[in-house]
């Protein structure tokens, strides 16, 4: 397992330098360059060049990216001219709370998923099966940001039952200290979320039900409760914990938008401001955050493998 | 700058007489808004909260803004409401010098008009010292010396046209300028981005003495990056001693990096105190996150509606709000490049500019696809709010295809499959005119910024009554800095752009002052397009070195040219904002055009 644990460190490193090498390259192809896009287009020239020069935008790609990695050995992320403050600055004030709500988003909705998809399993083609596909269905069919709307005009602004905008503060503990406004926003992430691992756990577990091990204990006289959750449950949930690793990006991506709608900035909404003003340090800064949490999301997942199934080996 | 980006206003101030203590002595000096007893406590009382543009919080506090922080928020919302700049422009609805909340009486010339001399009215830093002509002189160093990172520096302008500044007494400073500039270009355009700069930061280190530094032009860079450093930590903006010594209306009692920040008055403030006891400013992800705060009754005192939810018009007014259109001192256009190898030649014909302004059906675009919250343009200088500079009442290019045709029929065009043809190549008044060969279509790419739906449904507009002439344009679509990034000034092989609207026009800040140097004298940094007029140059040159009495003759021939002349396409210009006002509060109308706000003027009944 150690071993394993290294290796997989190893191909992480490994990936984290593809990935700021991918972006590097395709941020620096934008039209337009960082400067002028910081700075604006009635910028004068002079102006532009000190501001090329003194960040190393007048060097060669190569030498740009040389230097950035140099930096980032170094635990310098780089600095944001747009928000006038460090790029690690932002990601440790951003980062958090973005954590926080694909957090509880995700809590929320493999606890919903699971079971349901479980239950679907379990009554394959029955009403309830065809209730819970057609709600994920649904569910996934919405977009995030319509989701969000919708809740917010229903009881924010019908029902006045919780606040339009997500907890304001730019600490954990101050976001954490208003929860009923976090409840919209959550609940708008989970939604879409629950609708896809929901999807998972059902044909996984409809695939774990008619396995032999399923076959031989029923025959052994263990109840359905018994077989769903000490035979089926442990089995169906691997592809499960996989697509949970692999799947948040796709969460993130949804939190850009439910960030945007909820007053809430985090850093989704960090990186999709980055994009809009060319800000390649910040987009830099995210695009690494977000490779590292992938790779360590699957690398989580490899490890729940292990101990949700015994016979797995690393 | 050229982003619409939101922000709130004031009301005017009528002139009082005021009482001084000026270095012992007491001064009687009749100053509009001046100086009044420092520790009057506010009038009102209570908090009004307002709504920062969505997604653009202020990042910087430090006044001599550089490029990358050279936004409408930093300067006119935030850094103005702690330190008050040298003239302030704005009074009402009109583009014009503030004298009332201007810290200095307005400026005397020489009879040569190459010296202008300063004279500051009582006010205090916050610290106990006056505002001195020595602040002034700081300032002039710091900039001096670095204005390759002042977001404001054009080059041949401030600080390069003052070839010297001389301290007179405590009160007065004289600059002596490179040649004789009009008086009203370099007071609205160059005097008006001087903000003077306590002594207190006049220096290199936390610990440094202060007072010399800035002397020597290393000791003014050396202060500016240690100011410019200091305004980087965000999260002090409001504990750094530095930024605690004010001599505007407010200091920040709280500020969180994500933007939010709380005024509370500033007790040692010279002119009256606000009448509120408390300004919040806080900041938005987006339009809709503020509108859905409004909707659900959380939303600040003073916010906006987005163009985009005007159907939801009715119901906030019904919630109290109360809807003020805010125009800024802008004009709208698209751009035309005179350089590209394929149209290039096609644009620079007049007659062809003539007839694809002709296309333009700016009455119908304001009233579908703006929501009649917007105006037409015709000239490069504001129409609205109404002032007067602008002298162009009429449209010389009204809204006819007819007429479009015809101009392109008599130079030689023929419509063939839909699209003009040139049939009729040469330099002769009837025919296609120079560069453009026979079979030369009429067919253009416009890059268009995408992020402004009111703007797309114009530009659908534009590409069918073109079309209906028999131009054919085609609409690309792009993000806003794609379209900057692309629309830069170019030439040969390259420079591919044809047209390119992005949408948000040109607004004159921090040059107030409505003249083109900036945009279409030959080899502007920010004429797009490669225009390139003689007698356009002339012109532009004369407004800003007319003698007083000519100022205004010089604005009318620039601008009646430009609007004959076409450099650009000029398209409807739209309100900056919908601020909504909620009940109970007062003064934020009219609105300064050039985007500041008086939160000090805000009153709560």
């Amino acid at each position: 397992m150690v071993v394993f644990l290294i290796r997989r460190v190893l191909e992480a490193v490994a990936v984290l330098l593809g990935v700021t090498l991918v972006v590097f390259l395709l941020i620096h192809l934008l039209p337009g360059g960082a400067a002028r896009a910081l700075l604006g287009p009635r910028a004068s020239a002079p102006v532009v060049r000190a501001f090329e020069i003194a960040n190393g935008y007048n060097k060669p790609l190569l030498v740009q990216y040389v230097d950035y990695l140099a930096r980032l050995l170094h635990g310098n992320l780089g600095f944001s001219y747009h928000y006038n403050q460090s790029v690690g600055a932002l990601l440790a004030q951003d980062g958090p709370k973005t954590a926080l709500l694909v957090g509880m988003a995700i809590v929320i909705a493999v606890a919903v998923a699971i079971p349901l998809g479980l239950a679907q399993a379990a009554k394959r083609n029955k009403a309830l099966d065809h209730i819970g596909t057609s709600l994920a269905l649904t569910g996934y069919s919405l977009p995030v940001f319509w989701v969000g709307i919708i809740l917010i005009q229903l009881f924010a602004i019908k029902i006045r039952a919780f606040p339009a905008e997500a907890p304001q503060g730019t600490t954990v503990s101050q976001v954490l200290s208003q929860p009923s406004a976090l409840v919209l926003p959550v609940i708008t992430l989970a939604i879409v979320t629950t609708a896809l691992f929901s999807r998972f756990m059902r044909s996984s577990a409809i695939e774990a039900l008619i396995q032999d091990y399923t076959r031989t204990a029923r025959s052994k006289g263990a109840s359905q409760v018994r077989v769903l959750s000490r035979h089926v449950l442990r089995n169906a949930l691997l592809p499960v914990l996989t697509l949970i690793g692999l799947s948040l990006p796709g969460i993130v991506t949804g939190a850009i938008l439910v960030e945007s709608v909820f007053n809430y900035p985090g850093m989704g909404l960090l990186l999709w401001n980055a994009a809009s003003v060319h800000d390649f340090p910040v987009l830099m800064g995210c695009a690494l955050v977000a490779g590292a949490a992938t790779v360590v999301g699957s690398l989580v997942a490899d490890v729940l493998y292990a101990i949700a199934d015994p016979r797995i080996r690393y | 700058m050229v982003g619409k980006t939101a922000t709130p206003h004031l009301m005017r101030k009528s002139a009082r007489l005021i009482g001084l203590a000026v270095a012992g002595a007491v001064v009687l000096s009749a100053c509009a808004g001046g100086a009044s007893s420092p520790s009057s406590s506010p009038k009102g009382g209570g908090t009004i909260s307002f709504a920062w543009p969505p997604s653009s919080p202020p990042t910087d506090i430090f006044p001599l803004l550089s490029a990358s922080q050279y936004t409408n928020v930093n300067l006119n919302e935030f850094t103005n409401l702690l330190y008050r700049p040298l003239y302030w422009i704005g009074e009402g609805s009109q583009v014009v010098l503030n004298e009332g909340r201007s810290l200095a009486y307005p400026p005397t010339w020489s009879s040569n008009g190459r010296v202008v001399t300063v004279r500051l009215k009582h006010f205090m830093w916050s610290n106990g010292t006056a505002v001195s002509a020595r602040d002034v002189l700081f300032w002039q160093n710091l900039v001096t010396a670095n204005k390759d990172q002042d977001g404001g520096y054009v080059p041949g302008n401030y600080p390069d046209n003052v070839v010297a500044t001389k301290v007179i007494n405590s009160t007065t400073v004289q600059f002596t300028l490179n040649k004789a500039w009009n008086q009203t270009w370099f007071l609205l355009n160059e005097l008006a981005q001087i903000v003077p700069l306590p002594l207190a930061w006049d220096k290199t280190c936390a610990t440094c003495a202060a007072g010399t530094a800035d002397e020597t032009p290393a000791g003014a860079k050396a202060v500016y990056t240690y100011l410019e450093g200091q305004a980087k930590k965000l999260t002090t903006y409001a504990t750094n001693p530095l930024w605690k010594i004010v001599d505007g209306e407010w200091t920040l009692q709280q500020f969180m990096p994500d933007g939010y920040s709380v005024f509370v008055p500033n007790k040692h403030y010279s002119g009256p105190q606000p009448h509120i006891s408390r300004f919040v400013a806080e900041p938005f992800t987006s339009a809709v996150a503020e509108f859905n705060a409004i909707k659900s009754g959380s939303g600040p005192d003073v916010g906006y509606l987005p163009v985009t939810d005007l159907p939801a018009k009715a119901a906030v007014l019904a919630q109290g709000y109360s809807l003020a259109p805010w125009p800024d001192w802008n004009y709208n256009f698209i751009g035309l490049n005179f350089h590209n190898p394929t149209v290039g030649k096609i644009l620079s014909q007049l007659y062809i500019r003539q007839a694809l302004q002709h296309l333009m059906d700016q009455t119908t675009m304001v009233k579908y696809a703006y929501g009649g919250y917007a105006w037409p343009i015709y000239g490069p200088v504001p129409p609205v709010p109404a002032n007067n500079y602008n002298t162009i009442k009429s449209n010389p290019y009204p809204y006819n295809i007819a007429a479009a045709k015809q101009l392109l029929t008599t130079h030689g065009w023929t419509i063939s499959n839909g699209v003009a043809v040139c049939s009729r190549p040469g330099t002769g008044g009837s025919q296609c005119g120079i560069g453009i060969k026979a079979g030369a279509a009429l067919k253009f790419t416009m890059l268009l910024a995408n992020e402004n739906p009111p703007l797309l449904i114009a530009m659908q507009d534009y590409k069918s009554d073109a079309a209906k002439a028999g131009i054919d344009i085609t609409l690309t679509q792009a993000p806003i800095l794609t379209v900057f990034g692309d629309m830069s000034p170019c030439s040969g092989a390259s420079c591919s752009w044809q047209m390119g609207n992005y949408g948000v026009g040109w607004t004159y800040f921090p040059d107030y002052y409505p003249t083109g140097e900036d945009t279409f004298e030959t080899g502007a940094g920010t004429n797009f397009g490669g225009y390139s007029n003689p007698v356009n140059d002339r012109n532009i040159v004369y407004t800003n070195t007319a003698p007083p009495a000519q100022s205004q003759s010089a604005l009318n021939t620039y601008q009646q040219y430009l609007a004959q002349q076409l450099p650009v396409l000029w398209q409807p210009n739209y309100d900056y904002q919908l601020t909504l006002v909620r009940s109970g509060v007062h003064g934020v109308t009219p609105q300064s055009p050039v985007l500041q706000i008086i939160p000090s003027e805000w009153s709560r009944s």
